[in-house]
């Protein structure tokens, strides 16, 4: 009997609302045979307890999905072009109450606002950028500053083009298509999240820390 | 003269831009704010998040050179001003020593195995005991 090729391509990471996971919520699955494809597709991959409000995650390999698959009674040759290793996160709803999330954003907001701020005011006063400016300006013109002269203005002018090309964008209007570094800084932090998750799902022994 | 003033807003403008991606960039890769953006699952409002951090940068910088007045002021202002500042430079300094691996480090050195949510908690308390310490006694000189 010939065996049909399964294509599982695994995410590292899901996040399901619902206490049942099948492997068609969690992967994308492809097979020429589409009964086998569909049969596939609804083996169930985990479940959560129901009625929890707490979110809960599950850390699984493809071989324990190659096992179910086998389980389930189909002769298929497994071709996994994905993670070998994924997590699936449960939370009991998709979006907590509105004004949270609001309270949320308007608190990191302010974080960003006066962190942002007090960075730039304590590397000025730092690196005393006002006196390092007035050292410039005598040298360049041979008169004293009196602490408002070109320097500062174009010092000023050019921070905020440094800014600007940095996070490459203002608001909604985008210099280029490239993610925005926190963007990417979000994504590098959530990859070594899940990283962290599933090797310490992995370890069993617990003497190694550092070997 | 002229030509002077012109080389001196090229200086200008090149620092600006200069310090200005070395400070955001330090700020966007030092953590801070991916771990409260994760922790607040806000990751819809990054773009708002980054465009604060701009206007806020270029505020900051203007209001210390020009010594600019704030538009509004008070004591709630300037209280929602210190927490949100307490809260990036607590979080900065704990990135600050995770960056550098400060905490590993130690913990392979002598070999520390359990309990290191008393030792993060003990950080944390001692930089509340040291920052009430450098403002209440006058460290900062004042």
């Amino acid at each position: 009997m010939n065996s049909d090729t399964v294509y599982l391509k695994l995410p590292q990471i899901t996040e399901v609302y619902k206490p049942d996971v099948a492997l068609s919520d969690i992967a994308e699955v492809h097979c020429q045979n589409p009964s086998v494809e569909a049969k596939v597709k609804a083996i169930k991959v985990t479940s959560f307890a129901k009625d929890t409000k707490k979110s809960a995650a599950y850390v699984g390999s493809i071989l324990e999905l190659a096992k179910k698959i086998e389980a389930a009674g189909t002769n298929v040759q497994i071709n996994n072009v994905g993670e070998t290793d994924f997590i699936v996160k449960y939370r009991a709803k998709p979006y907590p109450p509105v004004l949270f999330e609001w309270i949320k954003t308007a608190f990191v907001a302010c974080v960003a606002f006066c962190g942002a701020a007090f960075a730039i005011m304590t590397f000025n006063n730092d690196a005393n950028v006002t006196d390092v400016f007035a050292n410039l300006y005598r040298l360049a013109m041979g008169v004293e500053s009196d602490g408002i002269t070109v320097l500062e203005a174009s010092y000023s002018v050019g921070l905020a083009l440094g800014i600007l090309v940095f996070f490459n964008h203002f608001a909604s209007w985008k210099i280029t298509v490239d993610p925005t570094p926190i963007e990417v800084e979000m994504r590098l932090y959530e990859e070594n999240l899940n990283k962290a998750l599933i090797q310490n799902h992995g370890r069993k022994e617990s003497g190694i820390d550092v070997s | 003269m002229f030509l002077r003033q012109v080389l001196l807003c090229f200086v200008g403008l090149s620092a600006g831009s200069v310090i200005a991606a070395g400070i955001f960039a330090f700020l966007a890769i030092i953590g801070v704010f991916p771990r409260l953006i994760g922790n607040t699952h806000t990751t819809g409002h990054i773009i708002l998040y980054e465009t604060l951090m701009i206007v806020g940068g270029i505020w900051g910088n203007v209001m210390d050179l020009y010594h600019v007045k704030m538009p509004i002021g008070g004591p709630f202002v300037l209280a929602v001003y210190g927490v949100s500042i307490g809260v990036f430079v607590g979080c900065l300094v704990m990135s600050l020593a995770e960056t550098l691996k400060a905490l590993p480090v130690l913990n392979r050195r002598i070999r520390l195995s359990v309990g290191i949510q008393y030792v993060v908690l003990a950080i944390a308390a001692g930089k509340l005991l040291g920052a009430l310490l450098y403002f209440m006694k006058g460290f900062g000189g004042l």
